[in-house]
């Protein structure tokens, strides 16, 4: 097999313009390799190798016939089964096709589709995104390709949005962040995730969990790719920073704490090469981090607007959730509209004088997951899931309630032998300013194909 | 009195600039003006006449030296009790005066003083901004100049602003309008009201009622001037010349005018339908075309609003929270809306939240369809004081007062009031304009079209009978 989808997608970019590499061929590879791989990584919903081939061989005719449409022409994109895509049906995790009018497209696969990007499939999510760890009992949690002996989960709620990255049949994954469903399924997969800033991109035709929070986003193999994709959606472009004098702020509380083995010091390890390379670590307490996260801890609003949208929209699809999520609802029922109002206030009154603050650094960081992504079996109940859901989504709901825009990339093994990634955060707004920085940073630690090899489960 | 007030902001800017007239004799004037009519009226709080005089003069200063700072400089304006103004005490028409975190000045009030307007003092609301009418049992009901003998409503919650026109004291007057606030006090005292789009003007430095649905608004005695404003204080202004040509030079001719019945035309007190209607008739004379027009949301959305709509959850939570000693001293009637906020579940207030949304999209797509389209302001003609006196007849009244206004509010759209008659009882009737979000600089334009057709507020409705107001000391006691 020759290995074109293994190049970056700058290069492949350049290759399909030249005419070098027809995007026909990328389809095929990216089909081949889901023959390969997929099977035991259960990552799509849905596959539809014919379809890709059709919008591959468009692409191919329109760059022959001198059309450059947009950056991701002819690039296989995998879509998270929570956005609308024409023609297919949309289950949003659940085990009943939705209602058509979830099928209709939004503005980023509509635009995607205008500049002839490819859709090779629909990728598995979490019952309605509402989970961080990716399992599904209706569907099948998607396996992380990182561990060969044990099934251990892919992260979520984008649940197959890396590993569809991982096993090489889409170089860009659509998926969607309400409180780390992009950010986490990228770092246990030891991909690249943009969290987008809420309301910097468009979230209808996306199914929603908490209108509030929820913000789409991308994962990719490298901040490179990731850069290139960003320009592609985004009205800006991504330019890559400096390292050399860029003040990195560290806050020593809450993220740090209840780290498995490994992780904490694969990120510090990553933040001395980045200060060899001239950057400066400054200590920084993110104001209001204590007060948003222990109401995140009581409840929140996700649970509430999630409950409320499925009582007006889907009530038929209540009787049959996942008992994972059934049982987080009770709470929600009870909440009074006075309780809610405070909620969003006190999220939003801490945002402000977070993202004030901010601008004294150019960037936070964190793990973005304290934990080993947990066995499959020791999730499957609910004294077992509960807890470790929570631990799983810690560092990077944060981001989501205090309104920051924020990127994950890999950076080292755990003890476990598992991917680590390195979170940076920054006010909201500045998206484009970030990716910069994470291009940067990447050209400092290296892609996190060269730090850490290939998952066991994708070996060439 | 030289009477300078009467005359257009635009015309007043003018004259200011050439040196005709200066700021301390306008605001002689509105001081005379004031202690004539004030006591009998009380459209004010706070009337600080030495602190208006001062600014009055410091504008003075400032146009000899540096010229004038902005497009209001020098000019009257009075300021709702619920915006925070530095010098002045906020207490939102409560009893008690708010903490000073109420007395910093937001974005609005800011750009009047850049611009060195003179603020006249703070004008009367209704507690917390909560209701239609305008009553106030802690500081008495401002009196509608065009009652006369009778001591009629004045409309709410920005109760003294329209009065405070009436009066001559300003002549302009800022108010907020979360369901009606700015468009009924405006239409009640024969005024034009405009109420922005949610989120076009900011809301910080004004006491919240319901953070989703507030907007500022702005009460003027002409359309020329509320364009005139408008285009002062939109932080997005159009240039203010040619907007100002724009707006003079607008035709009704091929307007299309949505007409949409039943809801919108039945249970008007009497004469209020006829008076809009006469006004509409003259202006499809002039070749402007009134289309029938479905818009089923605004009844929907009417209905949810007499439900408490999300007023009631947000004022609660505010209350609780910000300031919680103010809820022992609520009037009984917005103090058992509060509490029935606390009955509202977080699903409800979501699905409420969302039906705002929802509803306010599919509005905006139908309005695409037509230029405008018309309601009467308000199907009530303001009542006696004596007959909103009982809780019972309030809240009849003030459910009725909102049928047209919180529409508006709760889909989002724009929307302004022009005075077009007077109803049986001899007072003003205003027809509003309603367009999509944002539409503002469109809607004044259709407005000043409508004014070209039908005259001015005061070439249609004569002055306020200010001349039958009781004198000073009967009314004094009577408002207290």
């Amino acid at each position: 097999m020759s290995d074109l989808i293994d190049r970056s997608i700058p290069e492949l970019a350049i290759g399909l313009r030249e005419g070098r590499i027809k995007a026909e061929a990328l389809a095929e590879e990216a089909i081949a390799r889901h023959a390969r791989y997929g099977k035991p990584l259960n990552a799509y919903k849905l596959w539809k190798p014919e379809v890709a081939k059709r919008m591959a061989r468009a692409a191919d005719a329109l760059f022959k016939a001198g059309y450059d449409l947009g950056p991701l022409q002819g690039i296989p994109v995998s879509v998270k089964d929570l956005y609308a895509v024409k023609g297919w049906p949309t289950f949003a995790g659940s085990p009943k096709r939705l209602p058509r009018e979830f099928e209709v497209e939004g503005p980023i696969i509509a635009g995607l589709r205008r500049q002839h990007a490819v859709f090779p499939g629909k990728t598995h999510t979490v019952e309605f995104a509402y989970g961080g760890i990716g399992w599904n009992p209706h569907w099948g949690t998607p396996r992380n390709p990182w561990d060969a002996k044990a099934h251990r989960v892919p992260g979520g709620s984008s649940s197959g949005a890396g590993v569809s990255l991982a096993e090489g049949s889409a170089l860009v994954a659509l998926g969607s962040d309400t409180g780390g469903s992009v950010r986490v399924p990228a770092s246990l997969t030891g991909n690249v995730g943009i969290k987008t800033t809420f309301g910097r991109w468009s979230t209808e035709g996306i199914s929603p969990l908490s209108p509030r929070l929820d913000t789409p986003g991308i994962l990719t193999r490298s901040v490179a790719d990731a850069a290139h994709a960003f320009g592609a959606i985004d009205l800006e472009c991504a330019e890559a920073a400096s390292v050399a004098g860029l003040r990195i702020g560290v806050c020593d509380k809450l993220w740090w704490d209840d780290c498995s083995p490994g992780i904490a010091e694969g990120v510090k390890r990553a933040l001395d090469e980045l200060v060899k390379a001239g950057a400066k670590l400054v200590k920084f307490d993110l104001p209001g981090l204590k007060p948003v996260y222990d109401c995140f801890r009581q409840g929140g609003i996700v649970s509430v607007e999630f409950y409320s949208f499925l009582q007006n929209r889907l009530p038929q699809w209540i009787k049959t959730l996942d008992p994972m999520v059934v049982q987080r609802f009770a709470k929600a029922r009870e909440l009074s509209g006075v309780e809610f109002v405070r909620r969003c206030q006190l999220f939003d009154d801490h945002a402000k004088v977070a993202n004030e603050r901010l601008r004294e650094i150019d960037v936070l960081v964190s793990p973005t997951v304290a934990i080993t992504p947990p066995k499959l079996k020791d999730v499957s109940t609910v004294e077992g899931y509960g807890p470790r859901n929570l631990l799983t989504l810690r560092n990077t709901t944060i981001g989501n309630l205090m309104r920051l825009c924020a990127v994950t990339m890999p950076v080292a093994l755990d003890k476990a032998r598992m991917p680590v990634g390195l979170q940076l955060m920054a006010r909201g707004g500045d998206d484009a300013r970030l990716v910069g920085i994470a291009l940067a940073c990447e050209r400092v630690l290296g892609t996190g194909a060269k730090r850490m090899g290939l998952p066991p489960m994708c070996r060439r | 009195m030289a009477d300078y007030l009467s005359r257009p902001i635009a015309d007043l800017a003018e004259r200011l600039r050439d040196g005709t007239i200066t700021a301390i004799a306008l605001a002689e004037e509105a001081i005379e003006r004031h202690a004539k009519y004030g006591a009998a009226l009380n459209a004010y709080k706070t009337w600080d006449a030495q602190r208006l005089r001062r600014a009055a003069r410091a504008a003075d200063i400032a146009l000899r030296g540096g010229g004038p700072a902005g497009p209001l400089h020098g000019m009257p304006v009075s300021v709702k009790d619920l915006y925070g103004v530095e010098g002045y005490p906020t207490f939102a028409g409560t009893p008690t005066r708010l903490p000073a975190a109420w007395e910093q000045e937001g974005p609005l009030i800011r750009r009047l003083r850049r611009q060195a307007a003179v603020i006249t003092g703070k004008t009367h609301t209704v507690e917390f901004a909560f209701g239609g009418i305008g009553t106030n049992r802690h500081w008495g009901a401002p009196r509608n100049p065009w009652g006369g003998a009778a001591h009629r409503i004045s409309g709410g919650s920005s109760s003294g602003a329209g009065v405070s026109l009436g009066e001559g004291s300003a002549i302009l007057a800022l108010g907020t309008d979360t369901g009606g606030s700015v468009r009924l006090p405006a239409t009640f005292t024969g005024n034009v009201g405009l109420k922005t789009t949610s989120g076009r003007w900011s809301c910080d430095g004004i006491v919240p009622l319901a953070p989703t649905l507030d907007t500022p608004g702005i009460l003027a005695r002409s359309v020329a001037d509320a364009a005139y404003a408008f285009a002062a204080l939109d932080p997005g202004a159009p240039d203010l010349r040619s907007f100002m040509t724009r707006v003079a030079g607008a035709d009704v001719a091929g307007l299309r005018i949505g007409f949409s019945e039943p809801f919108m035309w039945e249970d008007l007190d009497p004469g209020i339908g006829a008076a809009a209607k006469r006004a509409l008739d003259e202006v499809a004379r002039k070749g402007a075309r009134i289309v029938p027009f479905d818009i089923p949301e605004f009844k929907e959305s009417y209905e949810m609003h007499l439900k408490g709509s999300v007023l009631s959850v947000e004022l609660k939570q505010f209350l609780d929270d910000e300031l919680p000693q103010w809820k022992t001293t609520l009037d009984p009637v917005i103090q058992r809306r509060v509490e029935d906020g606390g009955s509202i579940s977080a699903i409800e207030y979501i699905r409420r939240r969302r039906f705002i949304v929802e509803k306010g999209k599919a509005a905006n797509a139908r309005l695409a369809e037509v230029d405008v389209l018309v309601t009467p302001m308000s199907p009530l003609s303001p009542p006696r004081l004596e007959d909103v006196s009982a809780i019972d007849d309030y809240v009849r009244h003030n459910r009725k007062s909102f049928r047209f206004s919180c529409p508006i509010n709760n889909l989002g759209l724009s929307a302004l009031t022009i005075p077009v008659g007077r109803d049986a009882a001899g007072m003003p009737v205003g027809l509003q304009l309603v367009a999509r979000s944002h539409a503002e600089e469109r809607l004044l334009e259709v407005r000043a079209a409508f004014e070209r057709v039908l005259g001015t507020a005061r070439q249609r409705l004569g002055a306020p009978p200010l001349a039958k107001l009781p004198t000073d000391n009967t009314k004094r006691s009577q408002n207290r």
